[in-house]
């Protein structure tokens, strides 16, 4: 039995995802819930719970607010979020676990079945761990999670020189020449890195605004990327790309 | 308080129910007015969280009555109820002060409170009608709340008046901090010796005693002073033996700190502690240490400043230089005990974090009233922190003691600052800003401090440059200027906040400061009084090179005499330009330099080269040759330098130049601009810079530019003309196409889907089809997160426009029932193929809507993606009644959706010069049905 905890501040969702997990996953056994951050905190350091179902959006202060209070984390985490684009991007950014709500049962007992591996998994409880921290470093000092085929790291952004797509693959290069190979598509990443000046500059390639070192404007337009590699620039993507960079220079 | 905890000792069980209203110091165990019970467990133990004391409390209650509607109540403090009901039924909850448990369940309820206060706790039943079961049970009805107190109660809530402080007592706060200090720590007048590390606490009290060191590594010989006399005498002791141990460590290089640690918990671990130097630019530095199988490790560091060191799994200590204690945790690694020289001082923050925090400021709230209790919590938990500090006064070091106590006073001003500034969090969308809402109370003139984001971006957390903000305020309000802190005083309480950083933030403020004045004053002003307040320590030289540092190449200095490299890797030295203008520029490759600009500043060499001026670029990189192969292939003809960017010469000269930097250098070598024009306001470089060469020769020069800056602009003008009419034209294009996508968007989301579609789903709960009203219910959630997220963008990956489809039609096939098949070539790359959101979306609505509904028999649905000489084509088949079949039955088939899809490809087209096409065709002969085709070139990304 994994012995869960529930916080959410409205009662009727809190109540909702106890019948499904009692309907739906009857290896899950709620311990206790908490209706706001605070009592969130205190129970879990009484209860010692191995998972926590953690809604994002909570007046006053948010799920992300409730990991950064804590002194040491010791359990799994699902997030339960109903719309919201920053968050969602924050936990992806960290390969973390979410289910949307309405609640969609494949997608919980998918969530859960992921969350009981981990917890088997000594390594995957101490990545967790991890992922929760980098969640709460400020935007420029943040690593990202990517998940190989075995493996979840965190790599520097700025470790990353370009992005290859390659149909639902993504293969990432990064500055000391290594590369990795990563089942999401690009358009995914295209989203999680604009913040950090990656430029989409062809269907298939996704670029470090700041690895690039130099703009050839011979055979359609092509980049240099500090690694020495020369990646296609599509037509359309041309003017941004100049745009982007003077930006970027300044 | 410890008489009271004598009473309790032998009856641990036992607990005092005393009716509200009387004081503690009347409550014994003897006195008529109170009750006795007993409860039947009783529990003190350690949260191993928070490390608060918790105490718990098990009480079987049965309520007496076995009506549904019975209700017990009980009103609590912050506490933890667990439940366990005889139906079997558990769980906890969390309960605020003045919650009330309640429960509507008749029968046992077993309840363990954990109360999580360490303050008196009221525990109390409001005139509910219960039995309290155990072996020595308790029959009666109360009506009254009851207060329990329970042993080991430290800290009371202090008397003091919480009132807040008005705007001029708050200034008077800083002016005051020297007044508020208790007496043994008050300083005389020299302030300056007590920043430095604890062998230079020179003359900081009136009675010191003298010590000798003789320091055999460099042969030096120093005083050091001990303050003796104090009625402390354990602190003497300590002391004595702290000064010992730097004596030691001085002649024999022995480390200064020792800490011995037993914590079974972490047996066979590798601890990764961070130490936070307390010397300021000293950077945070990592250490590894080993505890062996019984969980003892040892940690020797020599510094001669405190240190706090923070372990990866959670404990912090603190130790000065000195210090040597141990410290041994539980089984649990929840509770510490530290014993030594510098147990004191930890054995404080260990009781410190036990206090209730204070509450994080609910930044969203704009209500004053919140804000206000906000505030007063805070100022009331920071007076429970100053109580706690005097109690431990007499086992703290004075350093310690005096930090602490500043820490706990700037925090108070920071809050008041806040508070005062309105300063909240809105949480907008998710998004949160930052907002002061108190502005109107605050004087306009003090307005731009607040909006002033470089400024504030300084100011936040940063008590020093509090005092700055401070200081503002202060002469806008015309206060004299000698009641606010002077440099000096704000340097040593910046020195005396054991955590640096302050000091450190500040001193980067204030190089960062004077490197933009480059005024040679203010610099005097600094590196003086660092001199005279950091001497001889590791802090003082780095805080030198650092001002050092920033003296460089500024304007005026003679540019270094250093070697550079030309193309042929021969050595170059400016110096043999004498007489000459140089104007260099020094650049990175990966700084990335547009051909345009190297156009630019090959069109100024054209310009201006005989006018004795020399161009120079030089390339700041690490390989000579890539710079080389580089520089061969650019357009420039000027002399190409090469410097290397990890060679000491330039780290030492050049390390604070921007990756694209101009300088520009007279005659003589001086340097006459250390933050030169770009080539673009080249003549601002001519009528700068005299030079050696006659006016003649700088007139001609500035007419020249003159004329050629007006054929350019004119050139200019006219490409500009053309540029703004054919902008003009897109711009209408896209406002048509916004709008388009827009209706597009709509129309899915046609109101006439959804209801229905959420029809569909109650019909599925009241036939109490649970499990497919879920399933439906979520994919229409879906349905709308795919399209609101797509609305905001121009082109959507293939396969993400697939599955909204997919949700689309699935939605629709709980409305009617056809067959619905996709399919794509697995030879597309959906997920990098890109298509406008919802294009086909239109033509699937109508096929279904107005060619399959109206049938009768077999209904079916294709949806089909092929590429062909990279064009994507998109077929969408139906058997339905066909264009002519719909027209008979008179609905309309060119449905909303059509028009606007085809209106939608009509401005695509115009827009990105792209060949959307799209035929819409009876099937063919013999099959009724429609086909709809849209195909275009796979290159929209």
């Amino acid at each position: 039995m994994i012995r869960a905890v529930l916080v959410d501040d409205e009662p009727n969702n809190l109540e909702n995802l106890k019948i499904m997990l009692a309907n739906y996953c009857p290896d899950v056994s709620v311990i206790g819930e908490a209706a706001s951050v605070r009592q969130a905190i205190e129970l879990v350091s009484l209860l010692d719970p191995e998972l926590l179902f953690l809604d994002i959006e909570m007046p006053g202060e948010s799920g992300f607010d409730l990991l950064s209070q804590m002194k040491s984390i010791r359990f799994e985490v699902i997030f339960v979020t109903a719309y919201n684009n920053y968050a969602l991007k924050a936990i992806k950014f960290n390969a973390l676990d979410y289910i949307l709500k309405p609640i969609d049962t494949t997608d919980l007992t998918e969530a859960v079945k992921r969350a009981k591996q981990r917890l088997a998994d000594k390594s995957q409880v101490e990545f967790t761990r991890l992922a929760l921290q980098n969640l709460q470093l400020p935007c420029k000092s943040k690593r990202i999670a990517l998940a190989s085929a075995d493996k979840i790291e965190f790599f520097d952004i700025h470790t990353i020189v370009r992005c290859l797509g390659e149909n639902n693959y993504t293969r990432f290069f990064f500055e000391n020449g290594e590369s990795c190979l990563i089942s999401k598509p690009l358009s995914e990443y295209e989203e999680l890195l604009s913040d950090f000046d990656f430029i989409r500059v062809h269907k298939s390639h996704l670029v470090n605004g700041y690895k690039i070192s130099s703009f050839i404007k011979k055979d359609g337009g092509y980049i240099i990327t500090s690694d020495g590699c020369s990646v296609p620039v599509s037509r359309r993507k041309k003017d941004e790309l100049l745009e982007r960079m003077k930006i970027l220079l300044k | 308080m410890s008489k009271l905890k004598l009473n309790l000792r032998p009856a641990l069980f036992t607990f005092l129910l005393i009716a509200w209203g009387c004081t503690p110091m009347k409550a014994k165990n003897t006195d008529h007015s109170t009750f006795l019970f007993h409860c039947e467990r009783y529990e003190e133990g350690i949260n191993h969280f928070e490390g608060t004391k918790y105490l718990s409390l098990s009480f079987l209650i049965k309520t007496q009555s076995s009506r549904r509607e019975q209700i017990y109540t009980a009103k609590l403090q912050k506490a933890i109820v667990s439940y366990s009901h005889s139906s079997g039924r558990n769980t906890s909850r969390y309960y605020e002060s003045g919650d009330w448990v309640s429960t509507e369940m008749p029968g046992y309820l077993e309840l363990a409170v954990r109360f999580l206060e360490r303050n008196p706790v009221i525990f109390g039943f409001h005139s509910g009608q219960f039995v309290l079961e155990n072996g020595d049970s308790l029959k009666t009805a109360f009506d009254k709340e009851v207060k329990i107190f329970y042993p080991g109660t430290l800290i009371r809530p202090p008397g003091q008046n919480d009132e807040f402080f008005s705007f001029d007592q708050f200034l008077n706060i800083f002016r005051n901090i020297r007044q508020d200090l208790p007496d043994d720590l008050k300083m005389p007048g020299d302030l300056s010796l007590r920043n430095g590390v604890v062998y230079n606490y020179r003359n900081a009290f009136n009675d010191l005693q003298q010590i000798e060191i003789t320091d055999s590594r460099n042969h030096t010989r120093s005083i050091v002073y001990v303050r003796p006399g104090s009625n402390r005498l354990k602190y003497k002791k300590e002391q004595s033996l702290r000064v010992q141990t730097i004596i030691r460590a001085i002649e024999t290089g022995e480390p200064s700190i020792r800490v011995a640690g037993l914590m079974p918990k972490e047996r066979n671990k590798k601890l990764q502690y961070i130490i936070e130097g307390a010397s300021p630019l000293v950077p945070a530095q990592k250490i590894l240490v080993h505890a062996d199988s019984t969980g003892k490790f040892s940690i020797l560091l020599d510094h001669d400043f405190p240190v706090i060191l923070t372990s990866s799994s959670g404990y912090r200590f603190y130790a000065e230089p000195g210090d040597d204690f141990s410290v041994t945790a539980n089984q649990r690694g929840d509770s510490l005990f530290f014993t030594g020289i510098g147990a004191g001082n930890n054995r404080f923050i260990q009781e410190e974090a036990r206090l209730e925090k204070f509450p994080k400021m609910d930044y969203h709230s704009r209500s004053n009233q919140t804000r206000e209790a906000w505030f007063r919590k805070a100022d009331q938990s920071t007076n429970r922190c100053l109580v706690l500090l005097k109690i431990y006064q007499n086992d703290l070091t004075p350093r310690f003691y005096e930090s602490q106590y500043l820490n706990y006073y700037f925090g108070k001003i920071n809050r008041k600052l806040d508070y005062l500034f309105g300063y909240v969090e809105l949480n907008q969308q998710g998004i949160r800003k930052r907002k002061y809402t108190g502005l109107d109370t605050i004087p306009a003139q003090y307005q731009s401090f607040v909006y002033n984001r470089e400024f504030n971006k300084f100011l936040e957390n940063n008590f020093i440059l509090q005092f700055e903000k401070l200081r503002d305020f202060t002469y806008a309000t015309n206060f004299q200027s000698t009641e606010i802190p002077t440099q000096p005083e704000m340097l040593r309480l910046a020195a005396l906040s054991y955590s640096g950083k302050i000091l450190r933030d500040y001193f980067e403020f204030a190089v960062q400061r004077i490197d933009r004045s480059g005024n040679a004053d203010d610099k005097t002003v600094l590196k003086n009084l660092i001199q005279e307040y950091f001497d001889n320590t590791p802090f003082q030289t780095k805080v030198l090179q650092l001002l050092e540092k920033a003296s460089l190449l500024e304007t005026g200095s003679l540019f270094p005499d250093i070697t550079f490299k030309d193309l042929t890797a021969s050595d170059v030295r400016l110096t043999q330009f004498k007489g000459k203008l140089l104007y260099l520029m020094f650049w990175r490759n990966d700084a990335l330099v547009l051909d345009k600009q190297w156009d630019e500043y090959q069109q100024l060499i054209k310009t201006l080269d005989a006018k004795n001026v020399l161009f120079v670029t030089i390339g700041m990189e690490e390989n000579f040759d890539k710079w080389k192969k580089y520089v061969e292939a650019m357009p420039v003809n000027g002399m190409n330098l090469f410097v290397d960017r990890n060679s000491e010469t330039f780290l030492a000269n050049f390390s604070r130049l921007k990756s694209r930097h101009f300088l520009l250098v007279d005659g003589s070598g001086i340097i006459v601009n250390n933050n030169g024009p770009d080539p673009s306001v080249a003549n601002l470089l001519i009528s700068q810079n005299p030079g050696s060469s006659g006016k003649e020769k700088i007139l001609t020069a500035t007419l020249f530019c003159f004329l050629a800056i007006l054929i350019i602009l004119g050139m200019i003008g006219i490409i500009s003309r053309t540029r703004r009419k054919r902008k003009a034209k897109i711009e209408t294009l896209l406002n048509r196409l916004r709008e388009t996508e827009l209706k597009a968007i709509k129309a899915q989301m046609n109101p006439h889907f959804l209801f229905n579609s959420l029809n569909s789903i109650q019909n599925l709960i009241n036939q109490q089809q649970v499990e497919a009203a879920n399933m439906y219910l979520s994919k229409f959630a879906r349905l709308l997160h795919a399209v609101l997220q797509h609305s905001e963008k121009e082109f959507i990956p293939l396969a993400a426009e697939l599955e909204t489809l997919n949700l689309y039609v699935q939605l629709e096939k709980l409305r009617f029932n056809f067959d619905y098949q996709l399919s794509v070539n697995p030879s597309i790359d959906i997920h990098n193929s890109y298509i406008p959101p919802l294009l086909m979306q239109p033509f699937i609505e109508n096929a279904i809507l107005h060619g399959l509904q109206p049938k009768q028999g077999e209904k079916k649905l294709g949806i089909n993606i092929e590429e062909n000489d990279k064009q994507l084509v998109c077929t969408i088949e139906d058997n339905g009644i066909g264009r002519n079949g719909s027209q008979s039955k008179k609905t309309d088939h060119h449905g909303m959706g059509n028009k606007l899809s085809i209106e939608r490809i009509y401005l695509l087209n115009q827009k990105n010069e792209s060949n959307f096409k799209l035929s819409i065709d009876d099937r063919e002969s013999g099959i009724e049905g429609t086909r709809v085709t849209i195909s275009f070139t796979n290159n929209l990304i």
